[in-house]
């Protein structure tokens, strides 16, 4: 057994210092190491403080200064819409994101200030669909119902529903996971007693995925709650890390 | 290397079995039944018995939703059927709605009779928008003072019904009363920590403070591991979340076990 963190970060420090325990990757690291997490995906503050460029910049250079960093992370990318030219076409966007192995794709719709639909981001989400890039889809940052219609608007788009809330999401997330084949979902909030094993034995081990929520919550927790749920190792090998690392293989 | 925390073997044992005969868990804030608010996996005592059977939960003690919400339809009897089917592992609380004078009267009558089903009182204050120092409260409050019974009391940061503030005016007249201060006050550990330290018969309740970072070591700095108590909200959190949330704090095995059995079995000891 051995887990890959779907949902990590942010790290870097906040443009109102506010104390972190991720300043660095190093401390991501040893984090990791403290509780035996091997690979995580992560984001930088500045992705959504400073946006996309100089975020983008900052987790490349320190993941590139770091040559076990490079290794155990896998950073995501933030876009905003490529109408404005600031960012270059959808198709520079895909291209830049691979070349710096960015695996996933973090937005912000409300704090960069763009609105989720196809005229403003069509072009992009079609292209990330094509090359099965998946884009997280935060419910604390986006509510439910933005979340349902990005998902009705962009039916074949790969998504990660991440930060779900503590009160059970079953009939929130369960209608699109039947509905939607590339939507996947990580467990950070996901507390519900007997849920991990309800939701594996209703829809099938594939689209879960460990998610940690660090560092505001510890990373074992969600470890002990899928190590001994009541399905099968086969299924706990997926949710640790088999369905995340199939979905970072674009 | 280990799982979620190097160098414990309690740790070490929980990855590797799920359960450790030497630390069985006593959780002390559960509840049972549906609510309207979320689909459970494990609503009832079956399935909840046996989700706890797989976590070597000693000892659930638990409010039932009806009898909270539905309080003049139900009274105290889902509860009661349910610890008396499962009597090795269901205790309840009596749960008070002080919306129902008449029925707290009535219920208060019978918990003579219930224990040792019954281990307590549950107060639900901030649902039912009357603060715990209100005069609705007083005849629960006497009657456990009187027994010397626990109270498991919804505390959280701010709130005007149960908040630090208010639980700080009224613990002081209740000298025998065990105070369980469930959620820690969320999120201010500083003013629940401090409270439990400033009282001998004030403990705080985990229950959805596990997984949160340093929370419980924040806690465990100022009041002691002695006067935590663990809990989940059964069916609303999982057993073995909670217990991974525990065992990753950054604290003692010797704390450990004072927070997931150890504190708990003094307070049950005149119900076991």
């Amino acid at each position: 057994m051995h887990f890959f963190d779907a949902n990590c970060g942010p790290y870097g420090l906040s443009e109102n210092n506010v104390p972190t325990i991720f300043p660095t990757v190093k401390e991501i690291l040893a984090d990791m190491d403290a509780a035996g997490v091997e690979k995580t995906t992560l984001w930088h503050i500045s992705q959504k403080e400073m946006g996309w460029a100089l975020g983008n910049k900052l987790i490349v250079k320190d993941l590139n200064e770091n040559p076990e960093a490079k290794k155990r992370i896998s950073p995501s990318w933030c876009v905003v819409p490529t109408v404005t030219g600031e960012q270059g076409s959808a198709e520079q966007v895909v291209k830049e994101m691979l070349a710096a192995n960015a695996g996933t794709v973090r937005i912000f719709p409300e704090d960069h200030r763009w609105e989720l639909y196809p005229a403003a981001i069509g072009d992009l989400f079609r292209l990330f669909t094509e090359n099965h890039i998946p884009v997280y889809l935060s419910v604390k940052a986006m509510g439910w119902d933005k979340i349902y219609r990005t998902m009705y608007m962009f039916p074949d788009l790969y998504v990660i529903i991440c930060d779900c809330g503590l009160w059970g999401p079953d009939r929130r997330i369960r209608p699109l996971l039947v509905n939607y084949k590339h939507t996947y979902f990580e467990t950070s909030e996901y507390w519900a007693a007997g849920s991990i094993a309800d939701t594996v034995h209703a829809i099938g081990p594939d689209r879960l995925l460990y998610g940690s929520g660090a560092p505001y919550y510890n990373r074992g927790s969600m470890m002990l709650a899928i190590q001994h749920a009541d399905i099968s190792d086969e299924a706990k090998e997926l949710i640790a890390h088999g369905n995340l690392e199939r979905l970072l293989q674009h | 290397m280990s799982f979620i925390r190097q160098n414990s073997k309690l740790v070490d044992e929980f990855w590797e079995k799920g359960i450790v005969e030497s630390c069985p868990i006593y959780d002390m804030h559960g509840h049972m039944g549906e609510h309207y608010a979320i689909y459970f996996a494990a609503p009832n005592a079956d399935e909840m018995v046996t989700l706890m059977r797989r976590a070597n939960v000693a000892k659930l003690c638990f409010s039932h939703h009806f009898s909270l919400w539905a309080t003049p339809h139900v009274g105290q009897a889902p509860a009661l059927e349910a610890a008396r089917k499962y009597p090795d592992i269901l205790r309840f609380y009596c749960s008070i709605n002080p919306h129902y004078p008449d029925q707290i009267k009535q219920d208060l009558a019978k918990v003579g009779e219930w224990i040792p089903y019954c281990v307590g009182l549950k107060f639900l204050p901030d649902y039912h928008k009357i603060p715990v120092s209100d005069p609705a409260y007083k005849p629960a409050l006497d009657f456990a003072e009187a027994l010397h019974l626990p109270i498991l009391i919804h505390t959280w940061n701010g709130s005007p019904y149960d908040g630090p503030a208010v639980l700080r005016d009224v613990v002081p007249h209740y000298p025998h009363v065990t105070f369980m201060c469930a959620h820690c006050f969320n999120n201010n550990w500083t003013a629940a920590g401090e409270l439990a330290k400033d009282y001998p018969n004030v403990y705080i309740e985990l229950t959805s403070v596990p997984g949160t970072r340093g929370a419980i070591e924040k806690m465990v700095s100022i009041c002691g591991s002695e006067k935590i108590l663990y809990g989940t909200d059964m069916p609303w959190f999982d057993e073995h979340q909670g217990i991974g949330g525990v065992l990753a704090a950054d604290i003692s095995d010797d704390d450990i076990h004072n927070i997931l059995h150890r504190n708990a079995e003094k307070i049950l000891a005149p119900f076991l």
